[in-house]
This record gives C-alpha cells, structure tokens and sequence, in this order.
C-alpha cells in the first residue's frame, strides 16, 4: 500500500466512520506497532512517554493505566512513521509543548499547568493530528471497553439473547 | 463453467440484494448466468463480531471523494464482497407507502427539487413486496411474529408512548427469531451491520446465490471487476469487459445484461461505457445518469438516561415509530420520517458525538456509556438535479478507472425536516428523564444510494422504462436502487428487491416469446 493510500486509509478510519477505526490487520503500519507495544520504544527520536502524557490528558480515564496510554501513543509513532515517512510532525510538536513549559519539560508540570501549556497549542496542525488518531485507538481498546461497559463480541457465550439485552428495570 | 464467447449467458454485475436475487430467479427457471463479483468471497468462518476486522474485510474503501453535503473522503458506505451491502445492512424491510410513489401528484411542485411520480403505483408492485417478504422471512408479515424488544426497543417504546405515537413496533425485519429456510435465529449479538456469524439476517451470500449455484445453471466469478459494457451499432449490449482476480482484461460475452453495482459503482460503470452514439456514457441519452442522487436524510440522537440501557446489546435497528411517516405538510415540510432504534460502539461515539472535545468534559460522558440509549432519523430526501455521481477528470483507481464523485445537496426540505424531527426525538428522551442529549448530524456517510438511473415514461427526462429496462439499449436492465425515482422514507431494500422480482419475471417473459 503506499503511503497515500495507508494515510488516506488511517483519515477514513479516525475522522469519519470510527467502527472503522485503526486497528484492522490491512493496516500493516499498525500491525508494527501493535508489536511494539509490550516490546522495545521504537528507535524513532519521538519522546513516547511525552506522547503518552498527552494521549492521557486529552482523554483521561482514571482507572485506567498508564501503559495504555503508552501503548497508544507508540502507535501513533508507528502510523506517522509508516503513513508520512517521517515524524517530523510529532517531533515539532511536542518541541513545541515543551516551549509552553516555561524551560521545562511539559511532561514533568502537574496536571493544570500541563492543561494551560495544552490549550496553548490546541489550534496547531499537531494537536488537530494527535486528538482524533489517539480518539480513534483509544476507544477501541478492551480496557476502555471494560470501563464503560461495553460487551462487544458475545458470540462464543451465545449472544445476549440471555445475557441482558432486555432486562431493563427503570422505566415504568 | 460457461465459456466467455457463449452469447447465451445472462450477465448480472454485483451479488447484493439486487444482483444476488436476479441471479437467482434466473437460474432457478433454467437461464445460465454469469454473476461478475468485485469482492471476494467470505466463509461464514471468516464473520467475526469486531467492526473494525470486518470493515477491513468487506467494506468497499477504493477510493470514492465526496463533495458538498457529501462526507469527503468516504461519502457512501458499501460492501465489495459477495453478498455486497446485504453483508453490512442492518436488515430493516418496510415497504414504501402509496403516496411516496405519486410523490409529485401528493407533494406538488416544489422549488429545487426534481420530483416526478413512479411509472408504477404501489398496486402494482404490492405482490412483488409479498414475495420478497416470504422470501427473506420478514417479521410481522405471513404470520412469522415480531422480534422481542431490546432495552433500546423499550426506551423508544416508552418515549414514543409519551409524545402520544401508535404505531410502533419492533419493525419488519428479515431477521430470523428462530431457525429458518437454512438460516439460524437471532442471538441478539448486536452486530446486524458487520455482518451476522449467525445468518440470522438474510444476506445474498447464504441464500441466494448459495440457491443459485445448486441450480447447476449459475457461476460466480468473486474478484472480477467489470469495467465496461461492450454494445453494438443496433443498440444491443454483447458483452462485458472486465478484469479477473491476476488482473487479466477479460470479455464475457452475453444475451443481456443487469447491472446491480449499487448506484454509485452502476452509475460509473455506465458512464465508463462510452461509445460513439453515447459519447456520455451509454443509456445515457436523457443526460440523467448519476443525477437525482438521493441517499435519505439521516440523522440521531443519543441521550443519557437515569438508567442503565446497554444499548449495544440487540439486533441494531429491530424497533421503529411509524406516525411521522406520514405526508403533513402543516409539519413544515415535505415527506416523512421513520424514527428507529440504533446503536453504536464507544469507538464510534468518540468519534462523532463530541466533535473537538477533550478532557474531563469528553471522558465523563463517555463513561456514561451504559446509560445511552439512541434514535436514528430516517427521512425523506427529495430529488435534486445537482446531487450528482460523476467521474473525477483526473483520479484513477487500481483498476485504472476514474474515481467516483459524490455531490450531494441538500434540499432546503432536509433542514427543515431535521429540525422537526430532532425535536421529537428529543422530547422523546426527555420525557424519560435524560439528562444530556447529542446531536449526530452530518456524520453517517450514506448507506442508502438511490434514482441515479430513475425510471419513467419519457426516455428524454429518465433512463429507464417501467421495468428497469434502459430506454436506449434493449437488452440492458438496471436492477438496483438506481431506479428509484422517489425514495419516501423506508430502507430501499425490501423495495430493491421487489423490483427485481418483478423485473426477473419479466425477463423471462419476453425470454418466453422470444424477444430477448
Ligand atoms: C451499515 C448499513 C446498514 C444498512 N441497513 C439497511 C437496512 O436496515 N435496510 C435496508 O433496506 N437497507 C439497508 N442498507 C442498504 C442495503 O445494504 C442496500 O440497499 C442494498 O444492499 C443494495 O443492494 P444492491 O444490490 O443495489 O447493492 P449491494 O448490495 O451494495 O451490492 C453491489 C455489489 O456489486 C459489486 N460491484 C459493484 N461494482 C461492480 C463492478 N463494476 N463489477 C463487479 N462487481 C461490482 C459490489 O462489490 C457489491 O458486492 C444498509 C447499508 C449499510 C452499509
Ligand atoms: S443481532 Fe441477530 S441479526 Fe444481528 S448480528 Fe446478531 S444474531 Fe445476527
């Protein structure tokens, strides 16, 4: 697939009809990146803990863990690196956070001053990427799913048939 | 199995709805058919319950732009696999209403709009809406009961109920409750439109053209892209060129041709086929085709209630309120409006509901995920000249073919109906105690594709005849939702394949008196 196609591919999935979202195995940037995720930070000059703080703030879910975040940003550094051949984009743009930092690092602030350096670049082409390819990732994982309740594949316990799918007790 | 120069085969383009059922009807009164399939053929081993696997396995992504109204970079939403779009439908079946199909005779004239009568009126086409119903085991009709009501179902029930609607029911659907004709019972998976591990819903791929192939008179080629119609000087289809699974340019020679690609894809197809006498694009004398692109106006509302709905549980549209269907102008517009259940996965609603938002704000709704229930709005779209499929000047695809370009308008009557009928829908759910609603306008690419090739008595102002047959060259037949010349508010496809019902009988007809 070339790197139009792989790019056009991943826009379809994140922005519009996310039931399409990323994870399918004709994307094979993601396939990449979805080994990565419990393996080694790919050797990419991209901060991924950095990328992984900024996943978390814009969609923080509390009892979810940190390592799902981080798996999402690295494949975010793997689709940026299979779609547009580099990752200038993201190296500019967490470049770009850490000026907001006041001389420090932005992923070492606390939760409000890292939120005020957010909304600072909240209009650059950086943070337009970012939000919705890790929205698109994120919602598709089993731990969020967990989360907020949502079943998914019920096939192998025989649907929900008789698991609930009319079992509602609040309306009169 | 039938060799490219026989010249006695029928060739139908697109196992769907409506090219599986023709293909079928065919075959099973003794006429061989060759079914030219773009997709590849899927086991049932290969449906799994995961939206993302199965939209990377039988979701039609070649490239399609779209442009206005249209979404741009995935306009419509289709299948290329056997059994297209029957694989992704959620299987809803109403029948159209007799006013629908006298659409201008009822609404009158209307500014920016091309509305025109059927050829047909609902009489006519009611015995075709009877078979097709036993034929896919429609509930609510020959006696096969109504599905039980999911959560979803009775949080739309109860609403409805408290704005004062009747008619309202868990739908007419070709979903099976229990085991039918081959096909297992609903499981209440929730996966209608990835397409059913159970075969509960009807799908062309396990009834059709599965019938078909026992006939010993039909052969599918799945991976062969058609890619133009050959015609001669006396206006007569001979053959269809297209390209195998290894990319091979081959001719398939034939005695006619029905071409069922779904509007977008039967509109690109004609317009590829120029000859000299149709330097348009052949049928295409009048002009129309690809124009009238009509696609239902479609929006919903998502709310959360003061209890838990769990609405991803259930067979996904299996509940609707008829009472706006109806045509009351006094309502400020023209047409009417199903309001139906639907579903959606967190991914989804990530994606669509809270568009730019972040942070605590976006999280706290999503965690509210158990407690959403959702309306879906289906109404009438009215025909524009300007919605208009054409190819791109420049953009090829795989296959060398220009891309498809989707150009949607809105009628004026779209907002005003929208308006309305998110209205209702929400005073449905605050009359239950909702406590934040959601908006979903603008966000579905189009499921419904229709009236690109309209039929009608004038071949100057239609492309096709009463019977789907194309006005310019006899032996070509259209046998997809590109006939429509109005669409009324219902899902197409029980209408589809009505139609081609209709049209298979009389194919064989004039096959009978030798005229074809
Ligand atoms: C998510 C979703 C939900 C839906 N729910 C409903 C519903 O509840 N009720 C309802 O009535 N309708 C519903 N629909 C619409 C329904 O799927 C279509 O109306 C119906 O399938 C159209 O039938 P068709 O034969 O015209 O086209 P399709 O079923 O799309 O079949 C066309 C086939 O032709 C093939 N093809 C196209 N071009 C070529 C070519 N050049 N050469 C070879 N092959 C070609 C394609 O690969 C495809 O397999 C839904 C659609 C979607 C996407
Ligand atoms: S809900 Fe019923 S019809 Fe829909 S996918 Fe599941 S078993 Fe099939």
């Amino acid at each position: 697939m070339s790197a139009i196609s792989r790019r056009r591919l991943i826009t379809i999935t994140a922005n519009v009809i996310s039931v399409a979202a990323v994870a399918g195995p004709y994307l094979p940037a993601l396939a990449l990146a979805q080994d990565n995720r419990t393996g080694t930070v790919p050797d990419d000059g991209v901060d991924a803990e950095a990328l992984a703080t900024l996943v978390h703030d814009l969609f923080p879910h509390e009892a979810i863990a940190a390592e799902v975040y981080t798996g999402i940003a690295r494949m975010i550094i793997a689709q940026e690196q299979g779609a547009a051949g580099d990752l200038m984009l993201l190296q500019t743009g967490l470049r770009q956070l850490n000026e907001q930092a006041g001389g420090q690092e932005w992923r070492s602030l606390d939760a409000s001053q890292r939120l005020q350096a957010l909304n600072k670049i909240a209009d650059t082409e950086f943070f337009k990427t970012v939000l919705p390819r890790s929205r698109a990732l994120l919602y598709l994982r089993p731990e969020i799913w967990q989360l907020v309740g949502y079943g998914g594949n019920a096939l192998q316990q025989g649907g929900y048939l008789t698991r609930g799918f009319d079992d509602i007790d609040w309306l009169n | 199995m039938f060799e490219l120069d026989d010249d006695n085969v029928a060739v139908v383009i697109g196992s769907g709805a409506g090219g599986g059922t023709m293909a079928n009807q065919l075959a099973q009164n003794g006429i061989k058919v060759v079914c030219l399939e773009a997709g590849k053929r899927m086991a049932m081993s290969d449906i799994v319950n995961d939206d993302d696997v199965m939209f990377g396995k039988f979701t039609w992504l070649d490239e399609r732009i779209g442009e206005a109204g249209a979404l741009p970079d995935f306009p419509v939403w289709t299948c290329k696999t056997v059994g297209g779009s029957t694989m992704h439908w959620t299987a809803a079946t109403p029948r159209l209403q007799a006013h629908e199909m006298q659409a201008k005779s009822t609404y009158g004239l209307i500014d920016g709009a091309n509305l025109v009568d059927w050829p047909i009126r609902l009489e006519e086409l009611s015995p075709y809406y009877a078979k097709a119903e036993l034929m896919l085991g429609v509930t609510g009709t020959n006696g096969i009961p109504h599905l039980p009501g999911s959560n979803n179902y009775k949080v739309l029930e109860a609403g409805a109920r408290n704005l004062g609607y009747k008619d309202i029911d868990t739908n007419n659907m070709a979903i099976n409750q229990q085991p039918r004709d081959g096909r297992g019972g609903c499981l209440q998976l929730g996966f209608c439109s990835s397409g059913c591990a159970t075969g509960a819903k009807w799908s062309t791929l396990y009834t059709e053209i599965t019938s078909a192939e026992k006939t010993g008179n039909f052969e599918l080629r799945s991976e062969c892209m058609a890619v133009r119609l050959l015609a001669d000087a006396d206006n007569r289809v001979t053959g269809v060129q297209y390209l195998d699974a290894t990319g091979t340019t081959r001719i398939q020679k034939a005695r006619f041709v029905c071409v069922a690609g779904n509007a977008p894809e039967t509109t690109r197809l004609l317009l590829n086929s120029r000859t000299d006498r149709f330097p348009e694009g052949l049928a295409n004398s009048s002009g129309q085709v690809g124009r009238n692109y009509m696609r239902h106006v479609i929006t919903a509302l998502v709310g959360i209630m003061p209890g838990e709905v769990h609405f991803y549980k259930g067979a996904q549209v299996a509940g609707v309120v008829r009472d706006e269907t109806r045509h009351d102008p006094g309502r400020g517009f023209h047409g009417g409006f199903q309001l139906h259940t639907v579903n959606f996965t967190p991914a989804f609603l990530a994606n669509t509901m809270l568009p730019g938002k972040w942070g605590k704000e976006f999280t706290d709704v999503m965690e509210q995920y158990r407690n959403l229930a959702a309306v879906m709005i289906m109404g009438e779209d009215l025909p524009v000249p300007d919605s208009r499929i054409t190819l791109h000047p420049q953009r090829k695809d795989q296959y060398g073919l220009p891309v498809t370009v989707v150009h949607y308008q809105h009628h004026s009557n779209n907002r005003a109906m929208i308006n309305y009928a998110m209205d209702r829908a929400r005073k449905m759910f605050e009359s239950l105690g909702a406590t934040r609603l959601f908006d979903l306008v603008d966000v579905f690419p189009a499921t419904h594709n229709m009236g690109t090739a309209r039929m009608g008595e004038d071949p100057a102002t239609s492309v096709c005849d009463r019977w789907g047959r194309t006005h310019d060259i006899g032996n070509l037949y259209i046998s997809d939702g590109s006939l429509f010349p109005t669409v009324g508010c219902e899902n197409p496809t029980i209408t589809i394949i009505a139609l081609v019902l209709r049209q298979a009988e009389h194919i064989l007809d004039k096959i009978t008196h030798n005229e074809l």
